[in-house]
């Protein structure tokens, strides 16, 4: 169980100034649960991803994972950036960067091998393992991103926005293979997005953001349709619309 | 094109000695040429080459290595940073040649005065961009590492070191062309050997032919250095160079 208790992050601005960003936010999200934080894009979602990461301190309020307080980053909790780009070490090759976190573990070259391989073959980029970053598209970069974060197998997957840069068919196929990824582990994943049918195709449950500044959670959703959700089912659209509803006064004049 | 460029340059070069001034302020190619053969073949020049050539090379790897191991402990130790930063603000205004008349009383006429004012050329310029090279390493890239378990050591070794390399490989490209520069008034001033020693003879001889001879040698020798620097940075440091990129 991650707990968010009364998190509240300002950032300093010009002399004696200060930004409220998050004002407030409770949330507890089950392990094992697939949570989207939904919201408009500047209203804080990075800001609150960066402190579950642990990259960031809090300016008040509390975070726990199972009843620890986080302090610090760590493998439990892989984080995948939205830029996928400034994610990637540029001097590994595909292969390489998926390998890294293992490596880092003091893993040999022979027991990453097959790790490497299983997880390049599963985002379909096994062919250019060889090449390096720059060598890739946007998208391939993205999912050398995701194989590299799953490779170190976490307990929890922090997503930021890791599919908006993608086209839409690509997409598609990445939100099928993360939620099958994501059911066939017990993996905790709170993917942040400012796209309603995204929230909607993945999640167990929606947190919907009010626009920022001082930021808080307007409303807890949950989605109860089966999966694979299709987004031509009017249940579907009927859930859509209802969260829709509630972004929309939110949406920045 | 390399060629073109340097054919018309040689025609002007011929047009302005026959026609324009006397052979005394400019000697025309061919003349310069026949006096270049003997100077070749007798070991004149490659004498005064190596003696200028090793100066360069001692001074550059001295002033680099220190200048990477220094930049890369003030890029990431902020008191170290803090501590050094005034003092290397103010020295490194003070070009090699400055610091000429105060290398002789130091150390004489001999090596060590230019290996000195070599490795004062060329510290500065890689320290600066070592300590930038550590500095601009993208947060994301150490957030990532971060997450992904590495260390703090690590993350120095395997992110922040490799990240700060092409931005020392341009300061050490700076530095050679800086070498090149200082060694030639160094040995002008304090020397009895090296092609600005030939240099300054020559010219007191006024043997024009001979003067043009070492420019010319000191030019290619230039080039054939940076070219040489490039070739092994690419051949070793390839893939931290981004070399590999579609542009
Ligand atoms: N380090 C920072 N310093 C000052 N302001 C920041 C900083 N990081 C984010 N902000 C501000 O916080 C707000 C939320 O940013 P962010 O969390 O990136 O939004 P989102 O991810 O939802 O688009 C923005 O107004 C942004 O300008
Ligand atoms: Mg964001």
């Amino acid at each position: 169980m991650l707990s968010i208790r009364r998190v509240v992050k300002s950032f300093d601005s010009r002399p004696g100034g200060s930004v409220p960003v998050l004002a407030g936010i409770d949330l507890d999200i089950a392990s094992g649960e697939f949570f989207c934080l939904l919201g408009g894009s500047g209203c804080g979602k990075t800001t609150l991803l960066n402190i579950l990461a642990g990259f960031e301190a809090p300016s008040a309020g509390e975070i726990s994972l199972d009843g620890a307080a986080i302090n610090g980053a760590g493998p439990d909790r892989v984080v995948f950036f939205q830029n996928a780009d400034a994610a990637l070490f540029p001097w590994l090759t595909a292969e390489e960067n998926v390998a890294f976190g293992l490596r880092i573990k003091g893993m040999g070259e022979a027991a990453c091998a097959p790790i490497a391989e299983q997880w390049l073959r599963l985002v379909g980029l096994w062919e250019h393992r060889g090449k390096f970053p720059q060598q890739l598209s946007g998208g391939m970069k993205q999912r050398i991103q995701i194989a590299r974060g799953l490779a170190i197998d976490p307990a929890m997957l922090l997503m930021d926005e890791p599919f908006a840069a993608l086209d839409a068919i690509t997409r598609r196929l990445m939100h099928a293979e993360l939620l099958r990824i994501w059911s066939a582990t017990s993996k905790t994943v709170v993917f942040v997005t400012h796209d309603v049918a995204e929230a909607v195709i993945l999640a167990d449950r929606i947190g919907v953001m009010t626009r920022g500044p001082s930021a808080r959670i307007k409303a807890v959703i949950p989605v109860e349709l089966p999966r694979p959700r299709d987004p031509g089912h009017p249940r579907f659209a009927e859930a859509y619309g209802r969260i829709e509803a509630l972004l929309m006064p939110e949406a920045q004049a | 094109m390399f060629v073109l460029s340097f054919g018309t340059f040689i025609a002007l070069w011929k047009f302005a000695s026959t026609y324009l001034v006397s052979p005394y302020i400019i000697p025309p190619p061919d003349d310069v040429l026949r006096t270049a053969i003997p100077m070749v073949t007798t070991a004149e020049i490659p004498r005064h080459i190596l003696a200028s050539l090793s100066r360069v090379a001692v001074g550059f790897s001295l002033g680099s290595g220190l200048g990477i191991v220094t930049g890369i402990l003030m890029g990431r130790i902020k008191w170290v940073h803090d501590l050094l930063d005034p003092v290397i603000e103010f020295f490194r205004f003070l070009s090699p040649t400055a610091m000429i008349p105060i290398a002789v009383i130091w150390f004489g006429i001999g090596e060590t005065s230019k290996y000195f004012l070599i490795f004062w050329g060329s510290f500065f310029v890689v320290l600066i961009n070592a300590i930038h090279g550590v500095m601009a390493t993208p947060p994301i890239r150490l957030r990532a590492s971060e997450c992904l378990g590495a260390t703090r050591l690590q993350i120095f070794v395997h992110i922040v070191l490799p990240s700060a390399i092409p931005s020392i490989v341009t300061g050490m490209r700076v530095a050679i062309a800086l070498s090149f520069m200082s060694i030639i008034p160094a040995e002008i001033l304090a020397a009895d050997s090296g092609l600005g020693f030939l240099l300054q003879q020559s010219s007191l001889l006024l043997q024009t032919n001979r003067v043009f001879v070492v420019l010319a040698v000191f030019g290619i020798l230039g080039g054939a250095s940076d070219w040489t620097f490039q070739q092994a940075a690419s051949r070793l440091l390839g893939r931290y160079l981004e070399v590999h990129g579609r542009g």
